[in-house]
């Protein structure tokens, strides 16, 4: 638990660190896309030659981008299997009761695992370059166009926020939790996956109980500075893009559309 | 600035109404520093809950910096006199940056952006956490995440500020930090109630608000009240450790020219004793 999280901010002075929230949101949808596209062997290419042009821009260690990948390597072999061995394909290299390995399928559990890997190193590309509140200020300008559907864009930038700041607290909360029950005896070492699950069942209801008496008292908290709902605020100053943010935009938008060729 | 004038307030429970305020009347005046004093649920909490309108007034009448705490229409105006801090520093923050917590408030008044700056600047510059801007609340200590929340609060220019067990979850050199704090922002004009259960922290009040179930045992000098042996333990409370030393000289037959609150009076009285 005090291992730092993944995806964490990571101070750096790069260009990516200094680019605009809303400008590097965008981006990422649209590398998103890039990333999601890519079928044939150029299209890989494409997809990748980006996803490293970025990571160097970001003067980010490789440990910090690939740190999501180690955590998930088990998590990437089922989904790897899953398609390999479940995809249903008339000619079968080996089949095993309700198990059919084909050639499509491990191209398929491919396809997926790589798509995967590419869309992790970009999150983590995305949120260890943008602070949690850049990113729900992001989020917030970018989704005020829902206000017209009477969606509260505020509010759910504020409940964002607040849910961010409290992770860390949550987190130590969580710690101390295990730590009390781990002196009375609690066993959360076991390699076995469902005694495991079990295991942590009984942190789960302390949790939640501590989650609900913070977010009570926060919400005293809030009103005693005088909240009164999201609406009724000092709006968040307008800040215009700069131009290597529109040239950055303008990039991944090219990249985008080559993507749609290959 | 607060007057209280027969205040009852009462909880709905499962088995009932329980009643946690009875006839509170008491009056505080601009610039003071109280401490309303009592054990743990003996109302102290509710009563300052009351003084920010967070609970909605059943009996009696209670004024802040003239505002009617159950006249409804203020409750917000009165929110920006009467400013609060809690206890657990961790559940009074909303963002996860430190400037961006101590505009909270001003965002809330709608304080016109260009202006909110200056506020927090000066704010954390009151509470000292110059250069912490761009901190997360998290990574401070335990000190100064309350010193944070007390920024929090100045940046809406207070007259009164409650401090609701404010140093409860903290170490000692934290509590004296903030102690120090409240002793300072009184300095500088505001009104301080603090609520608290720590006799050695009521020692540096003006008056003290002794509270026993509910009800305001006695209302008095910090002297009058801690060094009264009958109204402490009426409250069930221990007297300052000077004191209790005080009262066992005396039991042997020794009589210092005044009863001590502090350590360092303890001392002088002691070598002022021929």
């Amino acid at each position: 638990m005090n291992r730092s999280m993944t995806g964490q901010y990571v101070q750096k002075d790069s260009v990516l660190h200094k680019m605009d929230a809303r400008a590097k949101l965008l981006c990422f949808i649209l590398l998103l896309v890039v990333m999601l596209k890519a079928k044939t062997v150029f299209s890989y290419g494409l997809a990748a030659v980006t996803l490293v042009a970025v990571c160097a821009l970001s003067k980010l260690s490789f440990s910090a981008l690939t740190s999501t990948l180690s955590r998930m390597t088990t998590f990437l072999i089922v989904i790897f299997l899953m398609n390999a061995l479940f995809f249903s394909t008339q000619e079968a290299i080996w089949k095993w009761g309700i198990f059919t390995l084909s050639r499509e399928g491990i191209v398929q559990g491919l396809h997926v695992v790589a798509h995967v890997v590419l869309v992790l190193v970009l999150s983590n590309l995305l949120t260890c370059t943008t602070t949690p509140i850049e990113l729900t200020t992001a989020l917030e300008v970018l989704l005020k166009p829902l206000k017209v559907f009477r969606i509260p864009v505020e509010m759910i930038a504020l409940v964002l926020s607040v849910a961010l700041s409290f992770i860390p607290t949550l987190l130590q909360e969580a710690d101390t939790i295990r730590k009390a029950q781990i002196a009375r005896g609690a066993r959360f070492e076991s390699r076995n996956l469902i005694e495991k699950a079990r295991s942590f069942l009984p942190l789960i209801l302390p949790i939640f109980l501590c989650a609900f008496r913070r977010a009570d008292e926060l919400s005293l908290a809030m009103e005693a500075r005088g909240y009164r709902g999201a609406a009724k605020r000092t709006k968040k100053a307008k800040i215009p893009l700069k131009k290597s943010d529109l040239l950055a935009l303008g990039i991944c938008s090219c990249i985008c559309a080559v993507q749609f060729f290959l | 600035m607060i007057q209280a004038q027969n205040v009852g307030f009462a909880y709905e429970t499962d088995e009932g109404l329980r009643r946690v305020l009875h006839e509170v009347t008491l009056s505080i005046q601009s610039g003071e520093m109280i401490a309303v004093l009592g054990q743990n649920g003996c109302g102290k909490s509710t009563f300052a809950r009351l003084c920010n309108a967070l609970l909605p007034m059943q009996e009696g009448k209670l004024t802040v910096a003239g505002f009617d705490t159950s006249d409804k229409k203020m409750t917000f105006e009165l929110r920006r006199v009467c400013g609060m801090v809690f206890q657990n520093p961790d559940n009074q923050f909303v963002s996860s940056v430190v400037q961006e917590e101590v505009a909270f408030g001003p965002e809330n008044y709608e304080v016109p952006r260009q202006d909110i700056g200056a506020i927090v600047k000066a704010a954390l510059h009151q509470v000292a956490l110059d250069g912490f801007e761009h901190r997360a609340p998290y990574t401070l200590s335990g000190g100064q995440k309350q010193r944070l929340a007390i920024a929090g609060v100045l940046a809406l220019s207070p007259k009164v500020i409650i401090f609701d067990e404010a140093t409860a979850m903290l170490d000692p050199m934290c509590r004296r930090e903030v102690l120090a704090m409240m002793k300072k922002l009184q300095a500088q004009g505001h009104t301080i109630v603090m609520i608290t259960h720590y006799v050695e922290e009521a020692v540096l009040a003006d008056r003290v608000a002794l509270m026993q179930d509910g009800k305001i045992l006695a209302f008095g000098t910090a002297r009058e009240i801690l060094c009264d042996k009958e109204k402490m333990d009426a409250a069930k409370l221990l007297m300052p450790h000077a004191a209790r030393v005080y009262y066992d000289l005396l039991a042997e037959g020794i009589t210092l020219p005044m009863c001590p609150l502090t350590e360092e009076e303890l001392l002088e009285a002691i070598c002022r004793f021929n």
